[in-house]
């Protein structure tokens, strides 16, 4: 699952038309979903950010791995309007903590660093890109993902030449339309990741039948689990029927030890 | 390639490291306040860190010259080793370094000098003992040599230290700067050597048995002093069969002259770090093979050890004379 994370709605409409994505509730948080994304409006600063991102998770039920993208609006000295930015370096301004959102080559076209701010800024002291919410938004999405799932872009929506009051909903709403084959470009590349991921990870089949049909403590569905791994890393011919005949969980536990013992180690 | 390279502010303008950029012109250049904050965060997953791993560029702090474990002797009486460089470009399933770093990425000490300053006052203190540094412990000594010229420059120290030798351990075969320089008689270049089927299979990226070979064979003809390094030796149905394939390839190209030690050693690992590297590779053969935990140590089961370590022990003292042989327990 991949999940969005916008302050404003003007940053989000563009998205979930893009995406055709529905409206799932509104009472805390509005959050749009389809079968592959959520997005959730999480309102301007970085509590409003933490908040919406725990209660998206919590909603989601807790899945084990989900892809996390924040795309707002920021300011930067001398960046055009308009123009979409990968940020490679976020740094909390209040606390100076700084977290590093992961590189992908095929994202890197404009990429910079990025300072978030406690109140919108009206001039632009460092090179960096200014707005509100994104050091929340990392230090949130790598309680639940790795940092290979999470990525922060943002769209220049105001600098020297055309400062922050100028910005309205309309403009906004413009410029994320404007760059939406880009964000769509992240979209995938994160959604690659987390294919593979899930790939790689994901619980085998195996063990979801193993605990539909018998009953295991908690010890023994370690057990279970490496039991499968064991099994799928040494045996071309791992299938549920061999173990279907087991009577309890003792005994699955036992079957598979022995259907791994017969297993050659060959290189 | 390295797309994206890191650099601490406080060496954004050492000469090494705007050295070292002059060669990325195209990677993608943050700066960090240190490297910790890239590389030792929570949350990232090395396996996947893995595919495109960024380049650090860090200074080291503390702890430039360290005691080596135990295991490490190859017949100093004191030995010590330091790491100029985290990390490693080859992909070894069986690598201690994926259990014990969170990130795959390699992070690059440029300050050379203070680990050189640090071995002569190790060497100045031991005066009366020779010391071995070992290099090759959290990096391979010789893989990013090209970009990190560090051999070039430790070279030299060496040159002038009567009592101490270095150990480069390697699988790589980017030898070209030892054989365009003369040879220093207290550098051992050490190739970590496994089966073809153990290379093909558990060695992801680096260079072929043969690749190695070749690369002894050239350093041989130079004169320099090599180490052969069989640690971990890795169980399978047929590892005799491989094994002695192996040892006969070697000791056919290799001069007993030529060989400063021989080490052999079986596969063990720290628990923690095994549960790390399982929880990266849930479905990765070797970790599927029956290993027994003792001492907080993962390892092939005492029959498997003793069964593979005599075999392999008796094919190297028909090559060899045991005072080059070094057993790692």
């Amino acid at each position: 699952m991949l999940y969005i994370v916008c302050a404003l709605h003007c940053e989000a409409k563009p998205i979930i038309d893009f995406y055709k994505l529905s409206i799932e509730s509104e009472a805390s948080f509005p959050v749009f979903s389809n079968q592959h994304m959520g997005l959730i409006v999480a309102g301007i600063g970085k509590i409003s950010v933490a908040a919406a991102m725990a209660y998206l998770y919590a909603r989601g039920g807790e899945k084990k791995h989900i892809a996390w993208l924040n795309i707002g609006i920021a300011g930067h000295r001398t960046f055009p309007l308009g123009c979409l930015i990968n940020i490679n370096k976020v740094t909390d301004e209040s606390s100076q903590v700084n977290w590093y959102p992961a590189r992908y080559s095929e994202l890197m076209e404009q990429s910079s660093s990025l300072i978030t701010v406690e109140h919108p800024v009206e001039s632009y002291d460092s090179l960096s890109v200014y707005e509100m919410e994104a050091s929340a938004f990392m230090a949130t999405a790598l309680r639940f993902s790795p940092v290979e799932l999470i990525q922060v872009i943002k769209v220049i929506s105001d600098n020297e030449e055309h400062h922050v009051e100028r910005v309205d909903k309309v403009l906004v709403s413009n410029l994320i339309t404007e760059n939406l084959p880009k964000i769509d470009e992240t979209i995938k590349c994160l959604n690659a990741q987390l294919g593979q991921y899930c790939e790689t990870y994901d619980d085998s089949i195996i063990y979801s039948q193993c605990e539909k049909n018998w009953h295991f403590t908690q010890y023994q569905k370690k057990s279970l689990s490496r039991l499968i791994q064991r099994w799928h890393a040494l045996s071309d011919n791992v299938s549920f029927s061999l173990i279907s005949q087991c009577k309890d969980a003792k005994s699955v536990i036992k079957t598979l030890e022995t259907l791994i013992s017969r297993c050659s180690i060959e290189y | 390639m390295i797309s994206t390279i890191y650099i601490e502010e406080e060496v954004i303008d050492h000469p090494r490291v705007k050295e070292i950029l002059t060669r990325f012109k195209q990677a993608e250049i943050i700066v960090c306040r240190h490297y910790g904050e890239i590389f030792n965060r929570k949350s990232q997953n090395f396996r996947f860190q893995k595919k495109n791993p960024a380049l650090i560029l860090a200074k080291k702090q503390k702890g430039f010259v360290l005691p080596a474990p135990d295991a490490y002797a190859i017949g100093g009486e004191k030995n010590f080793y330091f790491s100029h460089m985290m990390n490693c470009i080859y992909d070894c399933r069986y690598c201690f370094l994926q259990g014990m770093y969170r990130s795959a990425n390699y992070v690059l000490f440029v300050n050379y000098e203070d680990i050189f300053d640090d071995i002569r006052q190790v060497a100045k203190q031991n005066t009366d003992h020779n010391c071995y540094f070992f290099s090759g412990y959290d990096c391979d000594s010789l893989a990013l040599e090209p970009v990190t010229k560090f051999v070039e420059n430790a070279l030299p120290l060496f040159d002038q230290l009567s009592n101490s030798w270095i150990e480069l351990r390697t699988k790589s075969t980017q030898i070209r700067g030892l054989l365009e320089r003369p040879v220093v008689n207290n550098c051992v270049v050490a190739f970590s050597l496994s089966p073809d089927n153990v290379v093909s299979s558990l060695e992801e990226k680096a260079p072929s048995l043969e690749k190695r070979i070749d690369a002894m064979i050239k350093l041989q003809n130079r004169g320099w002093p090599l180490g052969l390094r069989f640690d971990p030796i890795i169980h399978s149905d047929n590892y005799q069969l491989h094994y002695t394939e192996m040892f006969n390839r070697i000791f056919s190209a290799i001069a007993v002259e030529s060989i400063h030690s021989v080490s052999l050693g079986n596969f063990r690992m720290p628990e923690k770090f095994f549960k790390n590297m399982v929880k990266l590779y849930p479905k990765e053969k070797m970790f599927a093979d029956t290993l027994v935990s003792k001492n907080a140590m993962i390892s092939y089961s005492e029959f498997v050890e003793k069964e593979m370590m005599s075999f392999c022990e008796e094919k190297i003292l028909e090559a060899i004379p045991r005072e080059k042989y070094f057993p790692c327990h």
